[in-house]
């Protein structure tokens, strides 16, 4: 197992190496480049050129990509062009609030989804597991940020219950209590894009360890349906929903870029676009590296949590 | 055909149900049969599109913008005084289009390399493996929006790209299922047998993954739609005056106080098309699932 | 199995959808409620802040480096400059107390104020403006601005990006420190704008003694600026909100307002509904179409600054070459309808590159009414006809071109689509292009386009941005379109060295009407900025320049 994962690590380092070489062609490829932004659109030619020769953009793409590379090796991900401060900062000021955002609708997502999935797992085909489906999907049906609109008409502006959008108060002394608020709707847009695939998975994997004949076994012995489900079932049903979760972290960082541009919320995901938008290079490197960073650490722990709930797979 | 073979046939847990059970148990999930029906009237009404329309989609009347429904216009017009129910009936053909090409490409992509992943293991496993989190390891989103500052918003490349850039979760999923499937006794035993890795992927890995395919497509295809909105609304999608549920919902949010119905049809085309594809999946699911024979 | 589906079943299912359709359907219709419900009521903010929501983020907070809008609006209060403008444009005091001009219009000499200080109390003297102007047009920093003190003497040589002279090799120097409090300029021409582009927040002066020896480009003082201006910035959560504070030691006194809040709201719809449920006082760049309904409970003001809109061409190619296509396009083109139906009325059209509020303008040109039986006729001399599918066409080539834009502007995705229909009309086929920004900016600059929708920020002076529009020895710069005209060049040059107003004036008039006859641009229209904010506000005033409103940000006060 150790040396699985151990391969597996060293295995990933080459993969972050693609990752970079890959994103640093497509970024540099695209059409376009900073000084847009940096100087506005009433540049002119010659302070373009001078700004990107300042850049080190009129050197050879493998030359610049060397120069990124062995800095990004000491630890220096470069200064953002937007921001001017080193990219690390930047994405450190920003990561804070994705990460409430994404564990925030990840938890809720969860505690809503699970139980659901075991009470219409273990009444497959009732008003309770169809209802239950149902309400998931209308969840899912709708495009992000038009619930997020929603949500805000409806909460902020005709309840007046809670803040239309932003992070926290502003000209007066905040608190937690206050940014909790401003927390709820957009955790509660992102949740409601991920009930639904959470209770599927767990209410179909259920279903299906449920019929397994270890479980008709355990249930002619006379074990009680409540042992049977938490002992056997419950584990082996994990194993999508394992995969689910590891996928979903690419999804919320992502994918939270649409509910974080609604609520004015300032985390990694609007980061990520106004970088592309503005052709920020090392902060979109930077960016992806660690999300790459993040998401191989997640495959590894998912395949982790595979083997811890399924002991027949075996690793070689 | 080999006594391998013979012997998996027999079998194999999870083999095809009669395709007429399938349907029974379909035709009786009265739901499903709803949505497959609204679906039905939707995807016809966008291959119909060009003779059923009362207005030119494109047609513009700076006199009556924002006009709210009436008998003339039974959805009301837009910003610029177009109809909104011509817009709303072209539209059902971009949306749609992206949803279920895309969607077909990123399936076919994925489903793929996990199955080759998940059957062959060894060091194809390794490499595919690779790819796969090399691939995860960039957000889609982004990735969408870099390719199409590159090569210009348009259906095409909007299509093309989600379809390119989404098939790892689903090959992540083909292969957890192809890696447990392959540990089932039946399967080891048809290997040892020497039945060929194609007959034993085609007959065995993949009706035991259709399930899980077909609840993956399903998803996909709503999200697929989803995701075409999203786009637009960050300015990378369908570029006007060509019309699409997502950008006209995106272009109706500025009214959403004062000229509702704008944003208030797309969205709702959007939602019924989302949520009958959702509830179709989930009732195909429920007859093809083995256990409920 | 299948039978097990009862009512109640199909009841919860439907009832689940019907309560999205609901939800998605009737949701917005049903919440609508007036502003006066609002209006009166906010979350008790204290009366001493300022809540301004503003739809996109400040790339940096020093005037050097960042002159693009958004920015603008913070540096403004943050930092002074020499001069200001006032209402009428006129040039008003602000750092310097006097000045005087030599007599060949080429020397200027500031007398500064003695008593301003920097935020963290150092002394401002003299060397903070020379450093700061040296700063400005060294190479290294990306000076977005750095054009507009061409006339400074030296400015090829210090500014050249291979080999920056040393100022003590010059024989005239563009910055003389005199002494602790004057300080002179010294021009290569007589440059009568030069007021003009000294005023803040373009020509703000930044501190030499906080900046001396840092890479301007991305020192930590970008987030942490320190300028002399009536506020001082205390906290920057990037992305989300800048809070200002009033400086108690302001030359100009205290600002009775003692805080001012900038927070982040990039969508339109979301940063409306901060504004009704009272999250912010105010609301920089809000939608035209809710400008109606806000009336009632709000003050909506606004103001006309130098910035237009226009359909430009790329004039050294056919057809735009032909000065009749040029004129047909102009006349098939009704930029009126988009003032009037889209812009409601908060636009004016344009009809030629100098605004309405400018000295420098004048209405005695040729207008372009709506015309299209006319455009055909052009079409028509300029040897068109009508082709098969509906498009004019010219020795077999139809007229058939993309328009290229920024698809991150709302005025322009929505002129553009009208444009495009409103051209069909009259056999012209226009395909819409609409691109990001770094990838339009970089097509635009390279002169890789066949038509443009697109607008220019102008200046309260016509000469800045004029001059490098239309001169033609600027096709590598603004005058990306190729427009050569000598008569042109030759009443810029006249409006840039004329000695007073009366005779530039002369001068851009004729400009004006050399250029409504030559048709380079079809002329779209001066958006109005817009802004409103709360009734309780009193002292804000606008100026017709870009960020109008805060400059009177130090005079503005809640009403108790």
């Amino acid at each position: 197992m150790s040396a699985y994962l151990g391969r597996r690590v060293l295995g990933a380092l080459p993969m972050l190496l693609g990752v970079s070489v890959v994103l640093f062609i497509l970024i540099h490829v695209a059409p376009g480049g900073p000084e847009a932004t940096l100087l506005g659109g009433d540049l002119n030619q010659q302070d373009a050129a001078s700004l990107r020769r300042s850049l080190g953009l009129d050197q050879p793409l493998p030359v610049q990509y060397a120069r990124w590379l062995g800095n990004a090796l000491r630890g220096n991900l470069g200064i953002s062009y937007l921001q001017g401060t080193p990219v690390l900062e930047v994405i450190g000021e920003h990561i804070g609030a994705t990460l409430q955002l994404a564990t925030g609708s990840l938890a809720l997502a969860l505690l809503v989804a699970v139980p659901l999935g075991i009470v219409s797992a273990t009444r497959p085909n009732t008003w309770v597991d169809r209802g239950a489906t149902s309400v998931a999907l209308a969840g899912v049906s709708f495009p992000s940020f038009w619930l997020g609109i929603l949500l805000i008409l409806l909460f902020a502006v005709t309840l007046r219950w809670l803040p239309a959008s932003g992070y926290g108060d502003y000209g007066a002394a905040g608190g937690i209590a206050d940014h909790l608020r401003h927390l709820v709707l957009p955790t509660l847009t992102l949740a409601s894009t991920q009930i639904a695939s959470f209770l599927r998975f767990t209410r179909s994997s259920l279903l299906e360890a449920l019929a397994q004949p270890y479980v008709t076994v355990a249930r002619a012995k006379g074990l009680r349906s409540a042992r049977v489900l938490l002992r056997h079932a419950f584990r082996n049903g994990l194993i999508p929903l394992i995969t689910l979760l590891g996928l979903s972290t690419r999804f919320l960082i992502g994918g939270a870029v649409l509910t974080e541009t609604v609520f004015a919320w300032p985390g990694v995901g609007r980061l990520a676009v106004d970088a592309v938008i503005g052709r920020d290079y090392p902060l979109l490197l930077g960016l992806n590296l660690l999300i790459a960073l993040a998401v191989i650490l997640g495959n590894v722990l998912t395949d982790l949590l595979y083997s811890l709930a399924d002991p027949r797979i075996v690793w070689q | 055909m080999s006594t391998g073979a013979a012997v998996l046939r027999a079998n194999s847990v999870g083999a095809r149900s009669p395709r007429s059970t399938v349907i029974r148990m379909l035709a009786a999930n009265r739901v499903a049969v709803v949505s497959a029906c609204t679906l039905t009237l939707i995807v016809a009404v966008a291959v119909a599109a060009p003779w059923i329309t009362p207005f030119q989609p494109d047609r513009q009347d700076l006199d009556r913008r924002l006009a709210p429904p009436d008998a003339v216009h039974l959805l009301g017009t837009d910003a610029y005084g177009r109809d909104m129910l011509s817009r709303i009936i072209v539209g059902a053909r971009a949306s749609l289009a992206t949803g279920a090409i895309a969607t077909a490409l990123a399936m076919m992509v994925g489903a793929t390399i996990g199955a080759l992943s998940g059957y062959f293991r060894g060091p194809s496993d390794l490499w595919l493996t690779r790819l796969t989190e090399l691939a995860l390891g960039i957000p889609p989103l982004l990735l969408v929006l870099l390719i199409i500052a590159l090569f210009g918003p348009s259906l095409r490349n909007t299509i093309l790209v989600i379809g390119l850039v989404y098939w790892p979760p689903t090959a992540r999923i083909v292969r957890g299922e192809a890696l447990r499937v392959r540990q089932h006794q039946f399967v080891e035993a048809a290997i040892a047998l020497g039945a060929r890795a194609r007959r034993v992927i085609q007959h065995h890995l993949l009706p035991n993954l259709m399930p899980t395919l077909i609840v993956q497509a399903t998803l996909f295809m709503a999200e697929a739609i989803l995701i075409e909105s999203g786009l637009s609304y960050l300015g990378f999608g369908i570029q006007p005056p060509a019309p699409s549920w997502g950008n006209m919902l995106v272009d109706g949010r500025r009214y959403v106080d004062t000229a509702w119905w704008i944003a208030t049809f797309p969205g709702t085309a959007i939602f019924l098309t989302v949520a009958s594809i959702n509830l179709i999946g989930d009732g195909l699911r429920d007859a093809l699932d083995p256990r409920r024979r | 199995m299948g039978r097990r589906l009862t009512r109640r079943q199909l009841l919860a299912k439907s009832g689940a959808v019907g309560a999205g359709l609901a939800l998605s359907a009737g949701v917005p219709s049903l919440l609508r409620r007036t502003p006066a419900a609002y209006a009166a009521s906010g979350p008790g903010q204290p009366k001493d802040s300022l809540v301004i929501g503003i739809g996109g983020d400040i790339s940096f907070i020093n005037p050097v480096i960042a002159s693009d809008g958004q920015s603008y609006k913070v540096e403004w209060p943050v930092f002074d400059g020499l001069v200001e403008y006032d209402e009428n444009l006129g040039i008003r005091p602000m750092l310097a107390q006097k000045w005087d001009v030599s007599g060949d219009g080429q020397t200027y000499t500031f007398h500064l104020r003695p008593d301003v200080v920097w935020h963290d109390g150092t002394p401002f003297t003299a060397d903070d403006v020379a450093f700061t102007f040296y700063t400005m047009l060294d190479p290294k920093t990306h000076a977005a601005s750095r054009a507009f003190f061409g006339a400074l003497a030296g400015f090829a040589e210090l500014s050249n990006p291979d080999h920056p002279a040393d100022p003590a090799s010059l024989p005239k120097r563009p910055v003389e420190v005199l002494d602790p409090h004057t300080v002179r300029f010294n021009l290569s021409f007589p440059y009568a704008a030069f007021l003009g582009v000294l005023t803040a927040p373009r020509g703000s002066i930044i501190p030499k003694h906080a900046l001396q020896g840092q890479d301007i480009n991305t020192t930590p003082f970008n987030a942490k600026p320190v300028g002399s201006g009536a506020y001082r910035v205390v906290e920057w959560r990037k992305g989300d909100s800048i809070t200002l504070e009033a400086f108690d030691r302001y030359y100009g006194g205290r600002p009775a307002i003692r805080q001012v809040i900038f927070r982040v709201i990039p969508d339109p719809v979301v940063r409306t509904q901060a504004l009704l449920t009272g999250g912010v006082d105010m609301l920089d760049d809000p939608p035209i179409d809710e400008l109606a309904r806000l009336k009632n409970d709000y003050i909506v003001n606004g103001i006309y600054t130098p910035s237009y809109e226009y359909l430009g061409f790329k004039l050294d190619r056919p057809p735009f070459n032909d000065v009749r296509v040029r004129q047909a396009l102009s006349y098939a083109v009704d930029f009126d309808a988009i003032v009037h139906k889209v812009l409601l009325g908060y636009a004016l059209p344009a009809t030629g590159p100098i605004p309405p509020t400018s000295w420098a303008y004048t209405p005695q040109v040729n207008r372009y009414e709506y015309n299209p039986a006319q455009a055909k006729s052009l079409l028509a001399e300029a040897g068109f006809m009508l082709g098969p599918n509906g498009v004019m066409q010219r020795d077999g080539r139809p007229l058939r071109f993309g328009i290229k834009g920024d698809q991150s502007s709302q005025s322009v995705r929505d002129a553009a689509v009208i444009i495009q229909a409103q051209l069909a009309l009259v056999g012209v086929q226009a395909d819409l292009a609409l691109l990001d920004w770094p990838t339009f900016v970089r097509q635009l600059f390279a002169s890789d386009f066949e038509a443009i929708l697109v607008g220019w920020t102008g200046h309260p002076d016509p000469d800045p941005f004029n001059y490098t529009i239309w001169h033609s020895s600027q096709w590598n710069g603004r005058n990306f379109a190729h427009y050569k005209n000598p008569e042109v060049d030759r009443l810029l040059e006249e409006g840039r060295r004329g000695r007073d107003r009366t005779t530039r004036r002369a001068a851009y008039v004729k400009m004006q009407q050399v250029l409504a006859e030559d048709a380079p641009y079809v002329w779209g229209f001066y958006q109005k900025e817009m802004y409103v904010y709360s009734k309780r506000l009193r002292g804000v005033s606008l100026i017709p320049a870009q960020a109008a409103l805060y400059q009177s940000l130090r005079k503005a006060s809640w009403q108790s």
